[in-house]
């Protein structure tokens, strides 16, 4: 894999997600696509385990730390590492297990498994900040709106992931992900 | 230990330091990650403030308005100048009443501020956005300051959480955990504005889809029927906890509709909207800097 083509997406990836992600949400609801977890899938999708990983621990520490988190006390706000990496760990276990019997390079496959994963990392976020609101941090957090608004971006990022593979599966080869992972996935 | 054994040590030594942060430490150890947040702010605006340009070109933050709205505008204006200026007159008078009185030394006017900011980021969180300034304590900026729009200074954006040398970071109000607003309900028309006891008061939370509602002050008229607001009565400030007393009265935005509570049929539940639609999507503020207790700035009026 390319190191400095993922970063580059990365960068990409992320400065989509904090410039699109409030234009692009639906009507008057926060429910919008997320990129960065779209890039996550489709390199859990074509990469190593070792990779996918490292990846991951890369993208969730970003967004960990480009996301605050309102708190009712003096402090205001607060960035909390860990929830976004463990979100994405999580949901790229769940790509490395189906990535083998999944036609990877149709981009359909690709926005299936985004949606899939965006599932689970909606899921392991919601129970994170559930539990931090009740044990750990004051903060005003609704678990179920929370949840629905993550789930129905799930949905979301699903489509958008289908544009996303469209435009990152000509990348595949420049970012050393290999032909024959392909051509096997073909059969 | 030879360095591919250390590294098989490192993933699952990372991934516990990952759950523990997540799952055990309280929000005020994880401070050195706002440095980090700095960071990576300034590393992704090179792409994000391009797209947030772009598309507040595509897409206007509201459409001009048509000839008929504008001559609307144009009299309303002259009416509120009118106002004012009988306003004006009356407080003329009553300053000078007060002054014979002696007790204007013990008045705190609390004068502000502003200063125009930019909005370089808007917050990851789909849930709770928060917006970036590039403003910060270099620019005299505080934790607490009252930000509002640029576009219309009356109407609230929200407040100030926190500050970093350049850069600071502000909840809308319509962001979810933004917390309560104490708000008065103002019936349009110039008998509303003018008598403070037609105003209800009500107690306002964000509630997710850019609106905020709460609970209605219950009261009823002389002839004991409900006082009921209408869709499009301003709504504005009052005291709040965190609110500084120069945000008294500021626009929080308009009513958007009436309900029975769902808790308490007999209550009523008010929804409001913020008079510039999404504030999240605010990209020029102005920040009510506090003037008092500041150094002199040089050649501020």
């Amino acid at each position: 894999m390319s190191l400095p083509l993922v970063i580059v997406l990365s960068w990409l990836a992320l400065g989509l997600e904090a410039g699109l992600r409030d234009s692009l949400s639906l009507g008057g609801t926060s429910v919008s696509p997320s990129f960065v977890l779209c890039l996550m899938v489709f390199i859990a999708s074509f990469a190593n385990e070792r990779q996918t990983r490292w990846t991951c621990v890369g993208l969730g520490l970003a967004m960990d730390v480009l996301s605050p988190v309102l708190l009712t006390t003096a402090a205001g706000e607060a960035r909390i590492v860990g929830p976004h990496v463990l979100a994405y760990l999580l949901a790229s276990q769940l790509v490395l297990q189906a990535r083998s019997f999944m036609m990877r390079r149709n981009p359909v496959a690709i926005g299936v498994m985004c949606f899939a994963a965006a599932v689970i990392a909606g899921l392991v976020l919601t129970t994170i900040f559930t539990l931090r609101a009740a044990l750990l941090d004051p903060m005003e957090f609704g678990a179920l709106r929370d949840l629905w608004t993550r789930l129905g971006s799930a949905v979301y990022s699903g489509f958008a992931g289908i544009v996303v593979a469209y435009a990152l599966l000509p990348l595949a080869e420049w970012l050393g992900m290999s032909k024959t992972s392909a051509i096997v996935s073909r059969r | 230990m030879r360095s591919s054994e250390v590294a098989k040590f490192v993933y699952p030594a990372t991934v516990a330091v990952c759950t523990i942060a997540a799952l055990l430490l309280p929000s005020g150890l994880h401070r050195p990650a706002g440095l980090l947040g700095g960071v990576a702010e300034l590393l992704v605006s090179p792409v994000s403030g391009p797209i947030i340009k772009l598309r507040d070109w595509l897409r206007p933050l509201s459409p001009p308005p048509d000839a008929g709205t504008l001559a609307a505008m144009e009299q309303t204006l002259l009416e509120t100048r009118t106002q004012l200026l009988q306003t004006l007159d009356e407080n003329q008078r009553l300053a000078q009443t007060i002054e014979r009185l002696g007790v204007l030394r013990g008045i705190n006017a609390e004068p502000v501020e502003l200063l125009p900011a930019t909005v370089t980021l808007v917050s990851a969180d789909n849930a709770r956005p928060t917006l970036t300034l590039r403003a910060g304590t270099s620019q005299g900026v505080e934790q607490g300051c009252v930000v509002t729009l640029l576009s219309n200074p009356s109407q609230v954006l929200g407040l100030v959480r926190s500050v970093r040398a350049r850069t600071s970071t502000i909840a809308p109000i319509t962001s979810l955990g933004a917390g309560e607003l104490d708000v008065a309900i103002i019936p349009s028309g110039a008998t509303g504005t003018t008598n403070p006891e037609t105003w209800l008061r009500a107690r306002i939370a964000p509630v997710g889809d850019g609106t905020l509602r709460g609970d209605l002050e219950d009261r009823k008229d002389q002839a004991g029927n409900r006082i009921e607001p209408k869709e499009g009565d301003e709504v504005r400030l009052l005291d709040g906890p965190n609110w500084p007393s120069s945000s008294r009265m500021l626009l929080v935005g308009k009513v958007q509709g009436v309900a029975p509570s769902p808790r308490q049929r007999l209550r009523l539940v008010v929804t409001v909207a913020p008079s510039e639609g999404d504030l999240s999507r605010a990209r020029e503020v102005m920040v009510r800097l506090p003037v008092a207790g500041r150094p002199a700035s040089g050649g501020t009026p």
